[in-house]
């Protein structure tokens, strides 16, 4: 059943002079990996920003199941269920990997402050951790400070994290950045585990290999504008996108 | 009596600007805040009174001296304060650093001059009448060279090679790094900038208050003054200070003990209504 | 795959036990004359007022981030609230407390509502212009508070199944107030409120994408930190039968900042060490006479510059260290990775 849950529709942004954002229109499935590419600076970043709700659209709407949310302010959409992650991993420096993960339960159950004090038990946080970290395929020391951790665990961390929150849409931003091959797959099964229970994924990435191989439909920009949507082999041989590249096909990581 | 009232503000609010022009020439190039800068402007009170009666030198003595005295204040400032906490990753550090100086300043000024409040003689003595009120000709003098200061500050940063560097050093110094500018010399001279900003201040303002450690607690209306004037503007700032010097000045006519109160009550009115300050904009952070 | 928990009691209910044990000691044998004398019990139970202050500072400053001048404010709030109420209004000390916890609370929510709109530093400049502003009253309205001759003949603390005659009863009282309000902030940091305060401290962004709304979080902090220092005050107005304007200046916030940074801004135990040092050490500084606030000012950049973690901060580092040490050798040492695992933690 591939609902839609998130819809960009004429979606304009532009900071100062320069526009990041041009009249984009993108959708995203339920159960859907959508792939979200383009040059560097064309925009991509700043898009899942005016979805997650850090920045505020200039004109255009985005709807979520239906749902108008342009206005609504970041801290509720994620509650709504639009969760992601960074190019760089944002945690919380200075505590353990344990607490880092359990704002991710904190989102599923959002119970207030008061009630939480009072140790209301929510959802088996320790069970679905485990699940994912089986896939994520590396043992985890709880009380480790987070940032002792390598780079590669973090970056697939984050995206447990969110995972842990259950969220109906997920946006990754380049979570490939960085990793070696083997972690890369891991990342990968990751959000196919997400987008098996229905989960909507949009996903920005430069490493082809794995754009074409687990994108189910992908969007390009460039300077702002979507220059191209549709599967990925149609993709792959568009003129415009491959001009886009410079020749491209193959980017770096 | 208004005239003079709004010359009394707009002198007062003048003295505010030059404390809080250094304050966010030092925000803006090393990113915290200073929190012993009105111990700073009282050191400058000082400073000037022992040139003055100690070392007994005339005017042109004093504003020379004094300005070199500023200066290495500066950097011994900038050294203790900043320069060893310049790498660590919480900002707290460094204005925690700030408050235990401004604990030591303190204390180093009253050991040094004793705790009774000195005088000073004004720059210009003597009053000037308008309309049915006396006005001290050292208001105007203030307006006077606090204006003159602040255009030579604006023209060193907008004109200068030195100000150049230092604009660039504030907007992003590992840019600044990269293309090889001495960003520490860019600090160094920043520093000792404001601390000359606020020396000068505390020369004006020594002969309408006495000299004495109460006169850090000025700092109070310029840090309003800037919150007033909105994030990080200069500009902001001066117009910031010098409305709340007038408010200061006019809220006189409803009570007198209470102009701190007011003072800070219209601030927080203000920050309900318009929490981006006057002139402030809305930052947007890249994510 | 997660390593398997240590058996056993856990860390907490080591800490919650430990705590109750300390209490039950305290109300039924210590202290007395003979163990200290009366000046240092009085000293000591400063000592724990600002104590209970800090720790407000601790939730705001050691979870949040923020740095505040307010809680001399607040202080002053719930010290006049409590001496105005005992003594024009002839309440009882306890319901007094009460009351004053109350208004403080009100208070800071409605102020910080209003200064949360301010970022960072901007946000503590005008904190200090709301203690200032505080201060402005309490200094100056004479027919309520008293005007810079403050407040005189407050009763002393009555809770009904006990009454505080002497420093000593009022040291088992507020001994066991501070446990509590330890045990309290202590649970904080391991509740969901704990977790999105410390997110919207190191990265705002990320905190509201994770579903916090980080401007009633911090809100949330200020009332909290608010309503400690609301009690602290009002303790301190009980203990000391006679309350005036000067403690409740903004300076003084800064020496509670200090308290907490000098203690270790990450720990809540800090807020402890932090505050009793720094209001027993000046007892037995007094050789230092008039230099003492000299090397004060100056043992604090010091601190700042030598260690910054402040002093539990530093043993966490040693234990961290230790820690890391401990597992290198035993990765070493064993080839299995089952058999690591089974272990355990090591070293909490």
């Amino acid at each position: 059943m591939a609902e839609c849950l998130l819809e960009v529709r004429n979606v304009n942004k532009s900071f100062g002079g320069v526009v990041t954002a041009e009249n984009v229109n993108m959708t995203v499935e339920g159960g859907q990996i959508r792939g979200l590419i383009g040059p560097n600076g064309a925009g991509k970043t700043t898009l899942l920003n005016l979805i997650s709700g850090i920045y505020e659209v200039d004109s255009g709407i985005i709807l979520f199941k239906g749902k108008d949310i342009t206005r609504l302010p970041a801290h509720k959409r994620a509650r709504l269920g639009i969760g992601r992650t960074f190019q760089q991993p944002r945690f919380m420096n200075r505590a353990s990997a344990k607490d880092n993960l359990k704002i991710g339960t904190d989102l599923l159950n959002q119970f207030g402050y008061i009630e939480s004090f009072f140790g209301k038990r929510g959802h088996n946080f320790d069970q679905e951790l485990n699940e994912l970290l089986e896939i994520a395929g590396f043992i985890l020391d709880f009380e480790d400070p987070i940032t002792s951790l390598p780079y590669g665990q973090q970056k697939l961390l984050e995206i447990v994290r969110i995972l842990l929150a259950r969220p109906a849409v997920v946006l990754v931003d380049e979570p490939a950045a960085g990793l070696n091959k083997q972690e890369q797959e891991r990342a990968a099964q990751l959000l196919y585990k997400a987008v098996s229970s229905g989960t909507g994924v949009v996903l920005i990435e430069h490493t082809m290999d794995m754009v074409m191989s687990v994108c189910d439909r992908i969007t390009v920009l460039n300077f702002g504008r979507v220059i191209a949507e549709g599967l990925p082999r149609e993709i792959a041989n568009n003129k415009q996108v491959i001009e886009a590249y410079l020749g491209g096909g193959d980017d770096d990581a | 009596m208004y005239v003079q009232l709004a010359i009394t503000g707009v002198s007062m609010g003048m003295l505010y600007a030059l404390m809080a022009m250094g304050l966010i020439l030092i925000v803006k190039a090393v990113g915290v805040l200073n929190f012993a800068h009105g111990q700073l402007f009282m050191l400058g009170a000082y400073i000037t009174w022992m040139l003055t009666y100690q070392v007994n030198l005339p005017v042109w003595g004093v504003a020379l001296c004094g300005l070199v005295c500023f200066a290495i204040c500066g950097a011994v400032y900038m050294f203790t304060c900043y320069w060893p906490l310049r790498k660590s990753p919480w900002k707290v550090t460094v204005i925690i650093s700030t408050l235990g100086a401004s604990i030591a300043i303190k204390e180093l000024v009253r050991l040094i001059w004793g705790s009774i409040p000195l005088t000073m003689e004004p720059i210009i003595p003597g009053v000037i009448r308008i309309g049915t009120a006396y006005l001290s000709y050292q208001y105007l003098f203030i307006i006077v060279i606090g204006g003159g200061l602040m255009a030579g500050v604006y023209i060193l940063f907008e004109r200068s090679f030195i100000g150049k560097i230092m604009q660039a050093t504030a907007q992003d110094r590992y840019a600044a790094n990269l293309v090889g500018i001495p960003t520490g010399v860019a600090i160094l001279c920043t520093y000792m900038i404001s601390l000359s900003l606020s020396g000068i201040g505390g020369w004006l303002a020594a002969p309408l208050f006495l000299v004495s450690q109460s006169l850090g607690n000025l700092a109070q209306k310029a840090f309003a003054g800037i919150v007033l004037g909105g994030f990080g503007s200069v500009k902001g700032a001066i117009v910031g200070c010098i409305l709340i010097g007038l408010i200061e000045s006019f809220s006189i006519i409803i009570t007198d003990s209470y102009k701190d109160a007011i003072v800070f009550l219209v601030l927080i009115l203000v920050l309900i209504i318009r929490p981006t300050g006057i002139f402030g904009e809305k930052i947007a952070e890249k994510a | 795959m997660i390593k398997e928990k240590r058996k056993g009691l856990s860390l907490t209910a080591s800490v919650y036990l430990l705590a109750v044990l300390a209490c039950v000691l305290t109300f039924v044998f210590f202290p007395q004359k003979s163990v200290i004398n009366k000046y240092m019990m009085k000293v000591t139970n400063e000592g724990l007022i600002y104590f209970i202050a800090t720790l407000g500072l601790c939730v705001m400053l050691g979870m949040g981030g923020q740095v505040t001048f307010s809680t001399a404010g607040m202080m002053g709030i719930g010290a006049y609230s409590t001496a105005i109420a005992t003594t024009r209004f002839g309440m009882a000390t306890l319901p007094a407390l009460l009351l004053s916890v109350v208004l403080g609370g009100l208070l800071s929510f409605v102020i910080g509502l209003a200064l949360f709109r301010l970022k960072g530093s901007y946000f503590s400049f005008a904190s200090i212009g709301f203690t200032t502003l505080l201060f402005t009253v309490f200094s100056n309205w004479m027919e309520v508070t008293g005007g810079p001759d403050g407040i005189s003949r407050i009763p002393k603390l009555d809770l009904y199944f006990f009454q505080c005659g002497n420093y000593y009863d009022y040291f088992r009282v507020y001994f066991v107030v501070a446990i509590l309000c330890f045990l309290i902030v202590l649970r904080m940091r391991r509740t969901s409120f704990g977790r999105s305060l410390a997110s919207v401290r190191d990265d705002e962004i990320a905190a509201s994408c994770l579903g916090i709304n980080t401007y009633m979080t911090k809100v949330f902090s200020f009332v909290i930190a608010g309503v400690f220092a609301c009690l602290a005050g009002a303790m301190y107005a009980l203990h000391s039968n006679y309350i005036s304007p000067e403690p409740f200046k903004y300076d003084q916030s800064a020496i509670y900042l200090i308290m907490v940074m000098l203690g270790g801004v990450d720990s809540t135990f800090g807020a402890f060490i932090g505050s009793m040092l720094l209001t027993i050490l000046p007892e037995n500084m007094r050789f230092l006479k008039s230099y003492y606030k000299l090397v004060y000012g100056v043992g604090v950049i010091i601190l700042m510059v030598v260690m910054p973690m402040g002093i539990m901060g530093f043993v966490t580092m040693l234990k961290n260290k230790l820690r890391a040490y401990f597992k290198k050798r035993r990765a070493d040492a064993f080839q299995d990775e089952t058999e690591v695992a089974q272990d355990g933690g090591m070293l909490t």
